[in-house]
């Protein structure tokens, strides 16, 4: 400990040494201590006023009601409206107004007015704008996880042909992230190149994307603090299709593949991160045959499988690779990916938060069959699946990372996602399919589980059009 | 290790790093921006995680309003106590409310200033994108000048730098021939709230253009030389 009267000349040292932590302790024990001990006196000291002042004649003339700005005044007048002395017959004592007032807040509770939740969707769609089979599409939605999403964006068709288009667009948008306890905002202007060949569907785009990290939560890990601000964007993706299923949300044969390739702030494309990006995504599906009915016996067996890699490039002018950002990394676990899970319940995490990885794997089993009585032909399923998945950062990268030092991690950290029982869970449920998306119930129980990552086990509510 | 998290050399920091040395806390400064604080205001202090305590655990970040308690509980040196003395709270006042509304207008407002010193140190650390900074640059400016408004004298340059300057003036009279503010034996947060506005104005690294307000606080020596005294006697980072 410091000597606490130290000569001048020791303030160096005294700044140098650490504080012993027991004596730490001590201290911070000694101050909870205090703040309690002052808490108690005041909640004393108050209901001591209130007592000897009780029988005190006491007037309301005005109540305010906080928060409120969206109930009618009218409806809350007529509770509070008992309350003020001019429809009261004499005065108040202290104690008779504490009372009235308590039983009018009580009854403003038992409405339960809350913070309304829920969201709004609007769409406008103008076709063949310019008599060349062009359309401008206008996008709004709010809602409380996706706080807001505006996008523009106008089409055309390339020499007439149906299957070379162009796009044009704009998006902006808020949305809540609160497995990472914050706010992600976006403001973008893209170009996209799609075509088509018999089923092969490819899609080239240019994008620049102003985010932030944002909104965070009182309680947000360090490192996703230390993660907030602005970045910028700019990125060539190439994303590839091939879809054989026989009815992609609920395929009974078929297969789909899937794969997303983005590179970001690489040589003359600047912005503020640069990486390489790359996943995949593929689902098979196989009818199963039982002997003695003929046709389909609505019984199938899907996989499904997806995995992604994250590689850090270093910006034009830069010697080290950029270290991946929280809105760039991936996340996995959930009620339409990695079932059993919370969302983002997997891979790295600070306290509650989940940070996302830069590599990851995940697979699926399910059985489907008819429900009984409902026969094959309706789009209801009972399924038993298992499904696990592993998600990682990248391992020993220091702030300082030279190309070699990436690339050697990069392949350790994949040869780690063999290493051991991928995080796992299994579970039954109902699949339903309607047209627009599939929805799922299911009980699952997560089986393996890594420290830190967050298993649901019980029912689960999936909505979705791409589930595992 | 603690961690402050800063925005570059903004003064707020610097009564924050400087009150913490003259309470004898370790710290470690780590760059920030607003969007990381809990207020939306910098720079904050995110204490040490308890090793005793569970990983989940995540300390709470601590805000400039309940430093000055924080610091107390935990600086391992006694110091002035800052809040007995009405006095202080008086001349704090001046600090906060005149310098402080100077300061934000020649920091942010006088266009010469805001393009060499405001947006080199707090801008253009933000993105590499000038679409970025110049909309950041635009927030920025809007904000301070949303602040000066909440004050009747508004953003009007002269009589904002004429109460800066008897602001000064007042505080170089109160200070006299003492080390330290109030006559005391060793410096406290007002030592410290001071010196923050008279280092950055003072320090030739900041580049000011328009330097009415650092001329106003060269004319006071004895201003010049507290500045000087804090920084022999804590040895902050030049």
């Amino acid at each position: 400990m410091a000597s606490l009267q130290g000569p001048e000349d020791d303030v160096f040292e005294l700044l140098k040494q650490d504080v012993n932590p027991k004596a730490k302790e001590e201290r911070e024990r000694a101050v909870n201590e205090r703040l309690q001990a002052q808490y108690e006196k005041a909640q004393k000291r108050l209901a001591e006023v209130i007592d000897s002042n009780s029988t005190l004649p006491v007037t309301v003339s005005s109540v305010k009601v906080l928060g409120a700005s969206r109930t009618r005044k009218g409806f809350l007048e007529r509770i509070f409206r008992p309350l003020l002395n001019t429809n009261q017959d004499g005065p108040y004592t202290l104690a008779e107004a504490l009372r009235e007032a308590q039983i009018a807040a009580n009854k403003l509770q038992r409405f339960d007015l809350g913070n309304a939740e829920g969201s709004a969707y609007g769409n406008l769609l103008w076709r063949n704008i310019l008599g060349g089979a062009e359309t401008l599409n206008l996008n709004a939605s709010l809602g409380t996880r996706t706080r807001s999403a505006y996008s523009i964006g106008f089409e055309t068709p390339i020499l007439s042909n149906p299957d070379f288009r162009w796009e044009i667009g704009g998006i902006a948008s808020s949305t809540q992230k609160s497995w990472a306890s914050h706010e992600e905002v976006l403001k973008g202007v893209g170009t996209k190149l799609r075509w088509s060949n018999g089923g092969h569907n490819h899609e080239l785009g240019f994008s620049n994307t102003w985010r932030q990290v944002t909104g965070l939560a009182g309680n947000a890990s360090p490192t996703v603090r230390y993660s907030a601000g602005d970045s910028f964007k700019s990125s060539i993706t190439h994303t590839y299709i091939n879809e054989r299923r026989d009815y992609p949300l609920l395929p009974s044969r078929g297969y789909f593949i899937k794969s997303v390739s983005e590179i970001a702030g690489w040589g003359p494309l600047k912005g503020d991160v640069a990486f390489w990006k790359s996943e995949v995504e593929s689902q098979a599906a196989l009818p199963i045959p039982i002997p003695g009915i003929k046709g389909a016996s609505g019984i199938s067996l899907t996989t499904g499988f997806r995995a992604g890699l994250l590689y850090p490039l270093a910006l034009l002018g830069e010697s080290s690779p950029q270290l991946s950002r929280i809105n760039d990394r991936f996340q996995l676990g959930g009620p339409t990916d990695v079932r059993g899970f919370r969302l983002a319940g997997l891979g790295p995490r600070d306290g509650s938060d989940a940070l996302g990885g830069d590599v990851y794997a995940a697979g699926s089993v399910n059985l489907l069959f008819p429900f009984p009585r409902v026969g094959a032909d309706k789009p209801l399923r009972l399924q038993a699946f298992v499904n696990g998945g592993r998600l990682l950062a990248l391992k020993k990268l220091g702030e300082k990372a030279d190309n070699q030092a990436v690339q050697k991690s990069v392949h350790s950290t994949i040869a780690e996602l063999g290493n051991g029982l991928p995080s796992l869970a299994a579970g039954v449920g109902i699949v339903y399919a309607h047209p627009v998306a599939r929805f799922e119930l299911n009980f699952s129980l997560p089986l393996v589980l890594r420290k830190g990552e967050e298993g649901r086990k019980g029912l689960s509510f999936g909505v979705g059009i791409n589930f595992l | 290790m603690l961690s402050v998290s800063t925005d570059g050399p903004s003064l707020n920091t610097w009564v924050l790093q400087t009150y913490l040395k003259l309470c004898g806390i370790e710290f470690c400064t780590v760059p920030s921006n607003n969007h990381s604080s809990p207020t939306g205001s910098l720079p904050f202090l995110l204490p040490p995680a308890p090793q005793t305590s569970p990983s989940t655990e995540v300390p709470l970040p601590i805000t400039p309003n309940r430093l000055e308690r924080w610091a107390r509980d935990h600086g391992s040196r006694p110091h002035t106590e800052d809040q007995t003395d009405k006095r202080c709270d008086a001349y704090l006042s001046l600090v906060e409310n005149q310098i402080r509304n100077a300061w934000l207008y020649a920091l942010y407002l006088e266009p010469y200033n805001f393009v060499c010193v405001a947006r080199r140190l707090y801008v253009e650390s933000s993105s590499s994108n000038i679409l970025v900074l110049a909309l950041l640059s635009h927030q920025l400016h809007t904000a301070a000048k949303s602040e000066l408004m909440k004050h009747p004298s508004g953003v009007d340059a002269d009589s904002l730098y004429t109460e800066a300057e008897r602001a000064l003036e007042a505080l170089s009279t109160v200070l006299a021939s003492n080390e330290w503010f109030f006559g005391r034996a060793a410096p406290g947060l007002f030592d410290a709230s001071v010196f923050a506005y008279t280092h950055l104005l003072l320090d030739s690294n900041m580049g000011w253009k328009e330097d009415r307000l650092v001329k106003a606080v060269q004319k006071w020596n004895n201003l010049v030389q507290h500045r000087e005294r804090v920084l022999d006697r804590y040895s902050l980072p030049q």
